[in-house]
């Protein structure tokens, strides 16, 4: 009986109070995956420079299209409200780009080094990343939300 | 008396290296699968928006509309779109469920399957966002291109 719960325990690969052993799949699967992060966190952080160009790019023209239809102040409400969904968009694109880095650069070090400490530094980005992507979502749905609102709104109140 | 024989390990056992998941690790999970199984959800019905705003743009739209070549793009952007947000919404959904039962039941075989579906969301959202970023640039070019 002893020997069947060793057995048992022993596919657990937990050595009890110290944690659970890291089988050599799970490593080699590891080994690939900072590379990947890695990628994701780079295009997060070209995406914010490009979404902060296309933002000083399309303000302005729109600006001028409010202007040229002499809309009042609504016209003006809904750029500010573009403008709030672009800083928005740019801000967590870079918070989640360098949490990615930061998730990359330790499950690479637990990897090549045994490293237990960095590989627990490495879950708590990985937590906070989704986290991060699961806020952004909630506020971009928002604000997107408030926005057809305000469009709708803003076309009501013409008729 | 004590049994002192060691104990049978299956020929494909993976071998166990110096380094551990501590239980500190290990607390993170519980948030980890709630927060991907929240992601995934939020994919999912983004996924159903871009299937209704399909299905209202081939019913609701004049024939005479449908014929044109942008039409097509669109559709065909928009068909893209649904694809990429159904597989990442059960990407995400399939490594919170196995993340979930890691935390669970902290077994190689759970940590394994959630570690190797991470991999697979970061290749297709590496991909993707690779693509999206190329994308960007082209349409950033061609914004500035025709600026008055």
């Amino acid at each position: 009986m002893d020997q069947h719960d060793q057995t048992l325990d022993a596919g657990l690969h937990t050595d009890s109070a110290d944690g659970m052993r890291v089988a050599s799949e799970l490593r080699s699967i590891w080994l690939q995956t900072p590379v990947w992060a890695k990628i994701l966190s780079i295009t997060n952080f070209s995406s914010a420079a490009l979404q902060f160009i296309s933002m000083l790019l399309l303000v302005p023209m729109l600006r001028r299209l409010v202007y040229l239809s002499s809309s009042d102040e609504a016209g003006n409400n809904i750029i500010l409200l573009m403008v709030i969904v672009y800083l928005l968009s740019i801000s967590f694109s870079l918070i989640i780009g360098w949490q990615l880095w930061q998730y990359a650069l330790y499950l690479g070090r637990s990897t090549q080094d045994d490293d237990t400490a960095s590989l627990e530094v490495a879950y708590y980005y990985h937590y906070r990343y989704f986290k991060t992507l699961g806020w952004m979502l909630i506020s971009l749905t928002a604000f997107v939300l408030i926005g057809v609102t305000a469009i709708m709104m803003f076309n009501l109140s013409r008729y | 008396m004590e049994n002192t024989e060691p104990i049978p390990q299956p020929a494909d056992a993976p071998q166990p290296s110096g380094l551990l998941i501590s239980n500190d690790a290990t607390h993170y999970w519980p948030g980890l699968r709630n927060w991907s199984l929240f992601c995934g959800i939020m994919a999912l019905v983004g996924a159903g928006f871009i299937a209704l705003f399909l299905v209202l743009m081939t019913v609701a739209l004049p024939n005479i509309l449908r014929t044109d070549a942008s039409f097509a793009t669109g559709i065909l952007m928009y068909a893209i779109w649904f694809v990429i947000a159904l597989v990442v919404g059960i990407l995400l959904i399939l490594f919170s469920n196995s993340i979930g039962s890691a935390a669970r039941y902290p077994h190689h075989d759970t940590v394994r399957k959630s570690a190797g579906r991470w991999l697979a969301y970061l290749r297709l959202a590496g991909v993707i966002s690779i693509l999206a970023v190329l994308v960007q640039c082209i349409l950033l070019l061609s914004l500035s291109a025709n600026m008055p």
